[in-house]
C-alpha cells in the first residue's frame, strides 16, 4: 500500500476491464491535474513504465483530456462589445452609452435609487435650514431655558459698574 | 481575494462608469462566452446569455462584497444563468414535444453506461476524429458535468477557483470532475466500441 490510503494503490489495479475501472479513472483524473500525492504519483508512474497495457489505458484517458483542452475557443466576436453596450443603452433608457431620457428601465430605476436618497436628504436639510432661519435667531430661542444666552454679552453688567 | 486590477475595476463599476463597463466586457467576454457556450451548447444562446450576465453584473455590482475573486463571482453568475437557460429551453422543448423524453439533460444521466441511443451507421466512430466525439459527448452530458469540465479543462480554472465559482467544497470539485470525465469517457468508448475500456 502507498502512504496515502485515500487513494487506490496503482500497483494493485488491473490494467483493463470493468473491474476497478472507477478506481483507475479516479487516479488518472487526479494525475492529469497534478492532484495526486507525491507517493501515489510515483507509484502510478512506475506502473505506467512497467505495464504497457496500463500505459495504453492511461494514454487513452489522457487523449480525451487533451482533446478537451484543445477544443476551439468560443470567445466573443468583434461585434459583441458594441452589442452589449447597445443592450445596456436600451435597458437603461439611454442613461448609459447614449443621450436619452432616464426612466422606466431596470437599470435607471436601480441606479436612481441612490439619487432619490440624495435628493431626499438634500430636501430634509433644506427644510431644517428654512425652519432654523424662520424660527431660529430672529424670532425665537431654540435653546432650552437652562442654556446660556449666547447672543447676550455675559459681561454686560460689568459695564454699568 | 480579488486582484488589484479587478478591485479598481469594481470600484469604478460601483460608480457606474461606462468605461469600467466596457473594460469589464473586454476583459472577460471571451471566458464568459466560452463558459456559457460550454454549458448551453449553442453560440447564439451563449451570446445572448452573456449580454444578460454583463448587464446583471453592472446592475448588481453593489452586492459584490469582495470576499471572493471578482472573476469567480462573474463566472458564477454566468454559470447560473447558463443553467437557467438550459432549463428554460428544456421546458420549451418539452412543451413542444410533449411525450418525448428528449431533453438533453436526461440522456446520459439516465444511462450510466454511455448515454444516448446507438449511433447510426453514418455516425459511426470509425474514422472520426476524437475531437468531434469529445465535443459531441460534452454536449450530451448533464449541465452540472458539462459545467465542471468546461471550467477545468476548457477554461483551465484551478480547483480552488472552480470551488468558489460553484460555491462548493474542493472535494466536491474533484469528485464531480472525476464523474464528469468518466461519463464522457463512457460516451467516447461506447462509440469507439473498444474491447478493453479504460
Amino acid at each position: 500500500m502507498t502512504e496515502s490510503t485515500n487513494w487506490p494503490d496503482p500497483e494493485q489495479l488491473p490494467a483493463t476491464g470493468q473491474q476497478d475501472r472507477a478506481a483507475r479513472r479516479q487516479l488518472f483524473s487526479a494525475y492529469v491535474d497534478g492532484e495526486l500525492p507525491g507517493d501515489v504519483s510515483d507509484a502510478l508512474e512506475q506502473r505506467l513504465e512497467a505495464d504497457p497495457a496500463f500505459e495504453e489505458a492511461y494514454r487513452s484517458y489522457e487523449a480525451m483530456i487533451t482533446s478537451l483542452r484543445d477544443l476551439p475557443s468560443q470567445g466573443a466576436d468583434e461585434a459583441f462589445l458594441s452589442d452589449v453596450q447597445d443592450s445596456l443603452r436600451r435597458r437603461s433608457g439611454g442613461q448609459f452609452f447614449g443621450a436619452g431620457s432616464i426612466g422606466g428601465s431596470e437599470i435607471s430605476s436601480f441606479t436612481s435609487q441612490t439619487r432619490v436618497h440624495e435628493l431626499a436628504a438634500a430636501a430634509m436639510l433644506a427644510v431644517m435650514l428654512g425652519a432654523y432661519l424662520s424660527f431660529g435667531p430672529s424670532t425665537g430661542d431654540l435653546t432650552t431655558s437652562d442654556s446660556p444666552r449666547l447672543d447676550v454679552p455675559p459681561q454686560s453688567a460689568e459695564r454699568h459698574q | 481575494m480579488t486582484s488589484r486590477p479587478d478591485r479598481k475595476l469594481v470600484r469604478r463599476l460601483k460608480q457606474r462608469e461606462e468605461e469600467a463597463f466596457t473594460e469589464m466586457v473586454r476583459r472577460y467576454q471571451d471566458q464568459v462566452i466560452s463558459i456559457i457556450h460550454g454549458i448551453v451548447g449553442d453560440r447564439e444562446e451563449a451570446r445572448e446569455v452573456a449580454q444578460e450576465v454583463f448587464i446583471a453584473v453592472f446592475k448588481y455590482i453593489d452586492s459584490f462584497r469582495g470576499d471572493a475573486k471578482f472573476s469567480t463571482w462573474l463566472f458564477r453568475i454566468a454559470s447560473n444563468r447558463a443553467k437557467n437557460r438550459i432549463k428554460y429551453l428544456a421546458r420549451r422543448n418539452h412543451r413542444q414535444h410533449q411525450g418525448l423524453d428528449d431533453t438533453r439533460e436526461s440522456r446520459i444521466e439516465s444511462n450510466p453506461a454511455g448515454g444516448g441511443a446507438d449511433p447510426r451507421p453514418d455516425e459511426s466512430a470509425q474514422g472520426r476524429e476524437l475531437a468531434d466525439l469529445v465535443q459531441e459527448g460534452l454536449e450530451e452530458l448533464a449541465p452540472k458535468y458539462r459545467e465542471i469540465i468546461v471550467l477545468r479543462d476548457v477554461e483551465d480554472l484551478s480547483y480552488a477557483d472552480i470551488a468558489e465559482t460553484l460555491d462548493v467544497a474542493e472535494g466536491t470539485v474533484k469528485s464531480r470532475l472525476y464523474r464528469a470525465r468518466s461519463k464522457l469517457k463512457d460516451y467516447i468508448d461506447a462509440r469507439y466500441d473498444l474491447e478493453d475500456k479504460v
